[in-house]
């Protein structure tokens, strides 16, 4: 759109700046990059030199790392892991109500599926005597050792076990990112 | 002597940076303004000095926040379109709480320098 962007200092700027701002989300990053696009190109339809743009905004990789501190992003390790969730729920989850509902839901989420992922490596052990029983009007989960039941899930219990982790780590990323919203000022 | 140096500089940005928050604050109070008129405000009709390198990251940070929304619009004349940033109710809240506390430590400062000279 505009041609003052197309000479080769710009291009070389935006470029280094994508590069290390490789770390955010790929919308974010082209919003990042067309915002400054734009600040740029406006600048110099107002008469600001090259120099004097480039010099206003700093070097490009220290530039795109400010965006990464503004969002604190660190470029280690992910930081919105359940595992991360869980060490910021101890520490914090006295201090906020969200937190400690937060801190229910990773329970009320992650109890079930660990049972399951238990009784999934024990069907696969042992494939006769673990799953879901029915024996007259009563149901139970478990190993069965004696007879006159009957195992109504088969293999099926692997897929639903499978559905359920996805499930519990997917809700724990959300919470997690939720939560840190809600405990960064 | 460079770690206390660096720890006073350390404080300084983080003060100017709580007074950039407010002041752009301020401007989108007043309505939506993209990031280059921003600048253009703080500068003409305050004399403040915030960087061009600074203002957009504060402002993604903010919006990451919640305390402002943005959304691009096309403009005439065939420029680049551009990024308009408005506040949020939340970012209202927040704004009222900055000032006060401005007030506040504006009224202390004030005591004390009186209060010596």
């Amino acid at each position: 759109m505009s041609k003052a962007l197309e000479g080769s200092v710009w291009k070389s700027y935006l470029a280094e700046m994508r590069s290390a701002l490789a770390p955010v989300p790929k919308d974010l990053r082209e919003d990042i990059l067309e915002e400054t696009r734009s600040h740029i190109s406006d600048r110099i339809k107002l008469g600001a030199p090259d120099s004097e743009i480039i010099n206003s905004l700093g070097d490009p990789t220290l530039y795109a790392a400010k965006f990464l501190d503004a969002f604190d992003i660190n470029t280690e390790k992910p930081q919105n892991t359940p595992r991360h969730m869980l060490k910021t729920l101890l520490s914090s989850g006295a201090h906020s109500l969200f937190a400690g509902i937060a801190l229910v839901g990773m329970i009320v989420m992650w109890a079930p599926t660990l049972l399951m992922l238990l009784f999934s490596v024990l069907k696969v052990l042992n494939p006769l005597r673990v799953g879901l029983w029915r024996g007259g009007d009563d149901y139970f989960m478990g190993v069965n050792n004696g007879a006159g039941a009957e195992e109504v899930l088969g293999w099926w219990l692997l897929v639903i076990t499978a559905i359920m982790t996805v499930a519990a780590w997917r809700g724990s990323k959300a919470l997690a990112l939720n939560l840190r919203r809600r405990t960064s000022t | 002597m460079n770690k206390k140096r660096n720890a006073a500089d350390n404080r300084r940005a983080q003060l100017f940076k709580g007074l950039s928050e407010l002041a752009l604050l301020s401007l989108l109070r007043q309505r939506p303004h993209y990031g280059l008129e921003l600048l253009q405000r703080l500068w003409d009709e305050a004399e403040f000095e915030l960087a061009e390198g600074t203002i957009y990251p504060l402002l993604y940070r903010l919006e990451h926040f919640g305390r402002v929304a943005s959304e691009w619009r096309s403009e005439p004349s065939g420029s680049r379109p551009k990024k308009y940033y408005k506040l949020t109710k939340a970012g209202a809240k927040y704004l009222d709480e900055l000032q006060e506390e401005w007030r506040d430590l504006r009224d202390r400062v004030n005591f004390i320098i009186e209060g010596s000279s």
